[in-house]
């Protein structure tokens, strides 16, 4: 079924896309509309007209101010992604809070967080990058896999645990051990070993844990597997690990402790769907992509060895030509 | 005779003497009331001093705090004003090069001029048709210049940018004022000024879910020290965010009430608890976690207001609010405070 040397093929250069700028902000407006002259940017000051917008000219990303009054750009960037789900979301977040970052990456699923002053260059190369996971690639459903893919799901693909956390583990088996293959594991490394060996379609940690840090292992996982979903495990949000995790490790969604068993029953589940519909349709990986990781590179952060594994892992991805 | 006038003479050395001791004594009173007085005196002058000293430590204190915020505050119009002058900076580039094209194509009118003179018939059919293109070329990039609107977009953010570097420079002079030391020197202040340079410099205490309401008009001066104002508003302000963890309003409204400026702080928050409403504004009391604040705000802000005459008074509903009111006397052109 899978082929393992399959990866998804990275798309052609970044084409010139639509791009609607949310934004009741004059000078955000004219500061974008001119650096990313180079693609299409509709103007909307009116957060009720933007969903429609954003459908009406099949935009390719959204990139909303975090507030347009009188609506928040959340709840703008929540409209837009019922009505317009092939709409990469950016959200440009000016002193954010940790509950607007948690609702970015959970409701929303934002592609990035812009944090203000942005960076000519890295928003540029973001607008490209959005570009690129629009145009590039298929729409992924969110519809939850047929009883048979669950079926599937559950004998071939297992949710990697990483946590030190004895009732975080306890809590997480008594609600996922029924539905998935489950492994734990109390490092990074210990879990890399169980996914060299096995299909892993999704991963729950603490990023920033007491004895560990894997904000450096989950970026270069990201990096070189973005079809891999991370879910995050914080008990206080941190502002700028929340916006690094969102960017630069593409976390799928993150879980506050103490954890919810309906939250991470639903978390758990929209991961591993979300990881079955990429296995089908390799390139829709692309719209998950990371930025590249600001400060020191990923590489001289970790042991050599240690990035050569994960670069190494098996895709498992389906082969879409050889299916056809 | 002589034994009477001798008694009588020794009753009064007796009366003398007691006299002069009674008056020793209290010269000695005197000097040691007056070494008192001048040793409280000297005393008043240290406390003074110091509490000066205190007002302008935690006043430093509180700007520490909010450095992270206030860096924050500055690198946003900054960042802007650069990404802008970066844009506009590529714009000229490319406009450059559409003067280049116009160039060219002026250089390539010229040519046939130079074969005008030489030319037969089929020569100058030629040139008729290549003058043509040329025409075309010309009006193409004359158009292309004029039709640009790099040179109005540049203006733009230009402008834009100054709007930025103009909201910098306030914050700088935000800050400049709040931190001055300088202070001795009362002057006519403007309560709403005050209160706006509190809130600009606070601005990152106060996150989006909190709604500001402004109510304050045209209001006569007071005579304090600017950036004690300040002090006593940010302690007030702040104090009014960290007591509204989720949603809140902070309501901040002035009014004249007599001989009197009156501002209220009144937030949605938490409120004050009976058991804790007696201590709010004793020295070092706080309720946020360790390191978050030294317990000092109110302290200094009730002792700034007193010193000017003012009072502070609390009204307070637990988990509906709090609502601190700061009284000041009208201050007047010659000094004078009303009070």
């Amino acid at each position: 079924m899978a082929a393992d040397e399959v990866k998804p093929a990275r798309p052609a250069e970044a084409p010139a896309s639509r791009i609607l700028l949310v934004t009741a902000e004059a000078g955000v407006q004219h500061a974008l509309a001119a650096l990313l002259r180079e693609h299409q940017v509709i103007v909307c000051a009116d957060p009720d007209a933007a969903a429609a917008l954003a459908s009406k000219h099949d935009v390719d990303t959204v990139i909303c101010s975090q507030r347009v009054p009188p609506l928040t750009g959340i709840e703008v960037l929540r409209t837009v992604k019922r009505g317009h789900a092939r709409g990469m979301r950016v959200l440009l977040s000016d002193r954010p809070e940790g509950r607007l970052l948690l609702d970015a990456m959970n409701e929303v699923e934002v592609f990035r967080c812009v944090d203000l002053p942005w960076n000519n260059a890295a928003m540029r190369e973001l607008a490209n990058a959005a570009a690129r996971g629009a145009r590039a690639t298929p729409v992924l459903g969110s519809d939850p896999p047929t009883p048979d893919e669950a079926a599937d799901l559950k004998r071939h693909v297992a949710l990697v645990v990483i946590d030190n956390d004895a009732d975080a583990q306890q809590r997480l088996r008594d609600v996922l051990q029924p539905h998935y293959t489950m492994h734990f594991a109390n490092d990074f490394e210990r879990a890399l070993m169980f996914m060299e060996q096995h299909e892993t379609g999704a991963l729950i940690c603490a990023p920033r844990g007491r004895r560990s840090d894997l904000v450096t292992p989950l970026k270069a996982l990201k990096q070189s597997h973005p079809q891999v979903t991370t879910i995050a495990i914080d008990a206080h949000l941190d502002v700028e690990l929340a916006i690094e995790l969102i960017n630069e490790a593409q976390v799928f969604r993150l879980l506050r402790r103490p954890l919810h068993p309906t939250a991470c029953r639903q978390y758990a589940d929209a991961a591993m769907a979300r990881y079955w519909r990429i296995k089908q349709n390799p390139q829709a990986a692309w719209r998950f992509a990371a930025a590249p990781a600001r400060g020191p590179r990923v590489p001289r952060q970790l042991p050599p060895g240690l990035l050569n594994r994960i670069r190494g892992l098996p895709g498992r991805l389906v082969d879409a030509d050889a299916a056809v | 005779m002589d034994w009477t006038l001798l008694f009588l003479l020794l009753i009064a050395l007796a009366a003398i003497v007691q006299l002069w001791i009674a008056l020793n004594n209290q010269r000695r009173q005197t000097l040691s009331a007056n070494f008192a007085v001048e040793e409280a005196q000297q005393e008043l002058d240290r406390l003074q001093a110091a509490q000066a000293q205190t007002i302008q430590v935690t006043k430093l204190a509180a700007l520490g705090q909010m450095i992270a915020g206030v860096a924050r505050e500055i690198n946003a119009p900054l960042g802007f004003a650069q990404g802008n002058i970066e844009v506009v900076g590529e714009m000229l580039a490319e406009y450059r090069s559409l003067v280049q094209l116009y160039d060219a194509a002026v250089q390539h009118c010229l040519q046939p001029v130079d074969l005008l003179f030489s030319a037969d018939k089929a020569s100058l059919d030629k040139l008729v048709k290549f003058v043509e293109e040329a025409r075309r070329k010309l009006f193409e990039a004359r158009a292309n210049l004029e039709n640009s609107a790099m040179v109005s977009k540049a203006e733009v953010l230009l402008d834009d940018s100054r709007g930025a570097l103009g909201q910098l420079s306030e914050r700088a002079l935000s800050i400049k004022e709040f931190a001055r030391t300088d202070s001795d020197a009362p002057v006519l202040t403007d309560i709403g000024e005050r209160v706006d340079n509190a809130l600009a410099l606070a601005q990152s205490r106060l996150p989006e879910r909190i709604k500001l309401v402004r109510q304050i008009g045209a209001l006569p001066k007071v005579r304090s020290v600017p950036g004690d104002l300040d002090q006593v508003f940010l302690a007030l302000i702040n104090n009014a965010a960290a007591a509204m963890e989720g949603e809140g309003t902070l309501t901040i409204s002035g009014k004249q009430a007599g001989d009197r400026i009156e501002v209220v702080f009144e937030d949605t928050g938490s409120g004050i608890g009976d058991d804790i409403l007696p201590k709010i504004f004793e020295p070092f009391f706080t309720t946020r976690p360790r390191g978050e604040g030294a317990g000092l705000g109110l302290t200094i802000a009730h002792r700034i207001v007193s010193g000017l005459g003012g009072s502070i008074q609390v009204k307070t509903t637990p988990k509906h609010g709090s609502a601190f009111s700061v009284s000041l006397p009208l201050g007047s052109a010659d000094g004078s405070d009303g009070r």
